[in-house]
């Protein structure tokens, strides 16, 4: 497979100029590369932090920069990336991969999406024009914003060159309690009551039959976090103690990196990894049902994403009980293809997906990339 | 395809008859009274004579209307509240207005998700005040918040005082159903974070009707902070306040608003609606949390900042921020102004600040500033001698303070949008294939419809120079 690696922004323009009608598939840092027909169009040589005073509370960065990268710098300022990408691949990922696929964290609930945190991007579309989109600024309202569309389309739009985000400041304090016994469906309500109090959640999981690293046994257990000002902290540790729970903090590092990567999961022979995004509110009852049909579950989001492993051929039930649900989608993570369920093609947006395209890409240069999981496989 | 001539009058004169048929009598208004209503926004400048005002009062109908428009080549404009500042709701002369203030229901709340559905009509403020008694609130609050629409508020990707802590409306839109150009009805986005594809929906943030009108939403609501604190920190200098300002960012505390006025900002006012405030610059801040963690915050703060004033009870903070927020009609006592919203990045809030004070003084004219030291809008008031001549030198200091904003990678609106007023500046932050490739998307959207014509993106001439 032929790769381009462009050092400029103008040497990606003219890639694409030369390639009008070769499908060219955008790549990051490779980490999520499946072996492609055509030629790939990477962004790994587009590299460094372009512009960053931390009193501004935003970052623009090449896209080729990897993740590890921007985390350092952002950390050695007390500021870090407030919708914790840490479903990335640790070290290799790159920041323009996180802003094409999305990818957000177990606090993407509590502290909005990649997505949510971008601000604007430079980019080279489908004619090979260099331009930006967005701004540099926490609120712009001059002109059409396609960032948010550009972002999580995976590539089949523009190449991203570069990109401006929200940074946050790191909290004070933090702390990850384990609440024994909880139901999955009762974890929605719970993460609920719980913000409403004004306590600083920002990580609501749930695992059943699956444990985390030995700490919390094979029962289903909830996983909750706080971090925020340490006298929030300490508030919100007192009111679970006052509930009489058999509240146990998990001291045993970070396992949020866990619930993010779903680790716990691995497919074994003949299983497969499957993730759902739902509204909250069904998330916890679907997680039961999976978990009573022999799945191994884990909860994140407060019930707005699951992954669940079972046999491969789980896939025509799960794609059953979830087509019914508004809102709601499966797919398959990791596993055989056969475990793979197909995109439903009349999803709501697919005929303005493709008017976009057709002012962004109209002669088709770039092709869709792979998915979220293709990775893992 | 236009129609011309003959064929598009025919079809304009029967246009007002099939609304009738379709409509029932009080969604459509036909008088030149109500007509006339209509000819302007919050700019108040007058637009063109509508051909028709239409007040649909469900999705259905507004499909209706649009198809008819679509199939007469009669442009649309999209409307809310009419509260745009800057000409976004004007019509050309024998458009089709749409007003969406009679669809205000709404439709359900879903207290465990912290989600609402509503339709586009529904003001700002009831979504938040629907959702008080369960502890959520709607966080993008613009100051026109008691009478905007969501729709609006999706129209310009409107945001508040509190878009650092809390973002705008792009980030509490789950999903929209949108009637598009061509009449064709669409629902995008969901209740599930995230689902799969690109954020179309987000496409209709801040495009400012050009791409359909939206007739209802699902919105995110955010936790209402149990409790708010507000200060007072006295400043020599609205440099000065910046400089406070952004070490409470420092100390890693975001707070819900944090406002800058200058001093001329104060005198204004104070003297207007007096909320004793001392002489010189100010900031104020509220942050909102558990009593215990504002306890610990105001205690850092205090160690950075000269705080003067502390408010704890809500009628104390509610007088404490009354000043500031009647520093519209304050401004509008002293006499014809032009009100900017442009921004900077916050860490050149007070070398935007300043270049803005330069440039009014280099017109001859007198400003009075308040900003946003959690967004780095800079709403600067260039005070002029009106009629014709005032407001054109007013304009030019405007657009030279926005210009000058955008240069410093700022952004020439960062709340009213570009409407029929700032078209013209765009060339100052886009590059002409930046414009081409947004009037692309735009023309992808409307076919051969015509939504909102001659707003946002300037005529294609002047973007090509």
């Amino acid at each position: 497979m032929r790769l381009f690696a462009p050092a400029t922004e103008a040497e990606a323009a003219g890639i694409v100029r030369a390639h009008p009608r070769i499908g060219l598939a955008i790549a990051g840092g490779g980490t999520r590369m499946v072996n492609h027909r055509n030629p790939a169009l990477s962004a790994r040589s587009l590299c460094g932090v372009r512009r960053y005073r931390p009193q501004d509370m935003t970052m623009t960065a090449a896209a080729g920069t990897p993740l590890s990268a921007i985390e350092e710098v952002l950390a050695s300022h007390g500021q870090r990336l407030g919708f914790e990408p840490t479903s990335a691949i640790a070290g290799r990922s790159t920041i323009g991969a996180v802003a094409a696929m999305n990818l957000s964290g177990p606090r993407r609930p509590f502290a909005g999406s990649a997505r949510d945190a971008l601000l604007g991007l430079r980019m080279v579309t489908g004619l090979g024009e260099r331009v930006s989109t967005g701004g540099r600024v926490i609120k712009n309202a001059a002109g059409l914003d396609l960032t948010r569309a550009i972002a999580g389309s995976f590539g089949s739009l523009a190449f991203i060159t570069e990109v401006t985000f929200r940074t946050m400041p790191v909290p004070a304090a933090g702390i990850n309690v384990v609440l024994p016994g909880m139901r999955a469906s009762m974890l929605p309500a719970v993460a609920a009551r719980l913000m409403l109090k004004g306590l600083p959640l920002t990580g609501a999981a749930h695992l059943d039959g699956v444990g985390l690293g030995g700490v919390a046994g094979a029962g289903p257990v909830a996983l909750l976090r706080f971090e925020g000002s340490a006298s929030a902290v300490a508030a919100a540790k007192r009111h679970l103690d006052s509930l009489d729970l058999a509240v146990a903090v998990h001291d045993g590092g970070d396992p949020w990196g866990i619930v993010a990567r779903a680790t716990v999961l691995a497919p074994g022979a003949g299983q497969a990894l499957w993730r759902v995004t739902i509204p909250e509110t069904a998330g916890g009852a679907l997680a039961e049902q999976l978990a009573r049909e022999g799945a191994d579950v884990l909860t994140d989001r407060r019930g707005g994403l699951l992954r669940l492993r079972h046999g491969v051929d789980f896939a025509r039930r799960l794609a059953a009980l979830v087509a019914p649900m508004p809102g709601a989608s499966a797919s398959l993570e990791a596993g055989p293809p056969r475990a793979a369920i197909l995109p439903d093609h009349n999803q709501p947006g697919a005929a303005m997906l493709a008017r976009l395209k057709q002012a962004l890409d109209p002669n088709a240069v770039f092709v869709a990339a792979n998915r979220p999981g293709a990775a893992a496989a | 395809m236009r129609l011309l001539g003959r064929s598009r009058a025919r079809n304009r004169a029967g246009l007002a008859a099939a609304l009738a048929r379709q409509l029932p009598p009080e969604a459509l208004a036909l008088s030149d009274v109500a007509k006339r209503a209509y000819e302007r926004d919050g700019l108040d400048v007058a637009g063109g004579r509508p051909l028709a005002v239409v007040l649909p009062e469900c999705a259905g109908q507004v499909a209706d209307i649009v198809r008819e428009c679509h199939r007469r080549g009669v442009p649309v404009v999209p409307r809310g509240a009419g509260t745009c500042r800057t000409g976004g709701a004007m019509p050309p002369e024998g458009s089709v207005v749409v007003s969406t203030t009679r669809m205000r229901r709404i439709l359900d709340l879903d207290a465990v998700a912290g989600t609402i559905r509503v339709e586009a009509g529904v003001r700002n403020l009831a979504v938040s005040e629907r959702a008080r008694d369960s502890g959520w609130f709607y966080a993008p609050d613009p100051s026109s918040r008691r009478t905007c629409t969501i729709g609006g508020n999706i129209a310009t990707n409107a945001g508040g005082a509190g878009a650092l802590r809390h973002g705008v409306t792009v980030n509490h839109l789950a999903s929209v159903t949108v009637i598009l150009p061509d009449g064709e009805v669409a629902t995008l986005g969901s209740a599930a974070h995230d689902a799969a594809g690109a954020d179309i929906a987000a496409l209709l943030c801040g495009a400012e009707g050009q791409l359909g009108i939206v007739t209802e939403a699902t919105l995110r609501l955010t936790p209402r902070p149990p409790a708010t604190r507000s200060l007072l920190v006295a400043c020599e200098s609205a440099g000065a306040a910046v400089d406070t300002a952004l070490g409470i960012l420092r100390l890693g505390i975001v707070p819900l608003q944090m406002d800058i006025m200058d001093r001329e900002a104060v005198a204004l006012c104070e003297a207007f609606s007096p909320s004793g405030y001392p002489d010189g610059a100010v900031l104020l801040v509220q942050i909102g949390g558990i009593p215990e963690e504002l306890r610990e915050a105001i205690e850092r703060i205090s160690n950075i900042a000269a705080v003067s004033t502390i408010a704890t009870a809500s009628e104390a903070e509610a007088s404490l921020w009354r000043g500031r927020e009647a520093y519209y009609g304050a401004a509008m006592r002293k006499g014809p102004f032009l009100a900017l919203d442009c921004a900077v990045p916050l860490g050149d809030l007070a070398a935007g600040l300043a270049g803005a004070r330069v440039l009014a003084l280099s017109h001859g004219l007198d400003c009075a500033t308040f900003a946003h030291a959690t967004d780095g809008t800079i709403h600067a008031f260039i005070f002029h001698e009106g009629g014709d001549s005032g407001r054109r030198r007013g304009n030019a200091c405007g657009d030279a303070i926005r210009v000058a904003c955008a240069r410093m990678g700022g952004t020439i609106s960062s709340e009213y949008g570009i409407g029929m007023e700032k078209r013209a500046l765009m060339t100052a932050q886009f590059t002409a294939e930046e414009l081409a490739l947004q009037r692309r998307v735009v023309d992808a959207f409307q076919g051969a419809g015509d939504f909102n014509p001659g707003k946002v993106l300037p005529p294609i001439a002047e973007a090509a120079e």
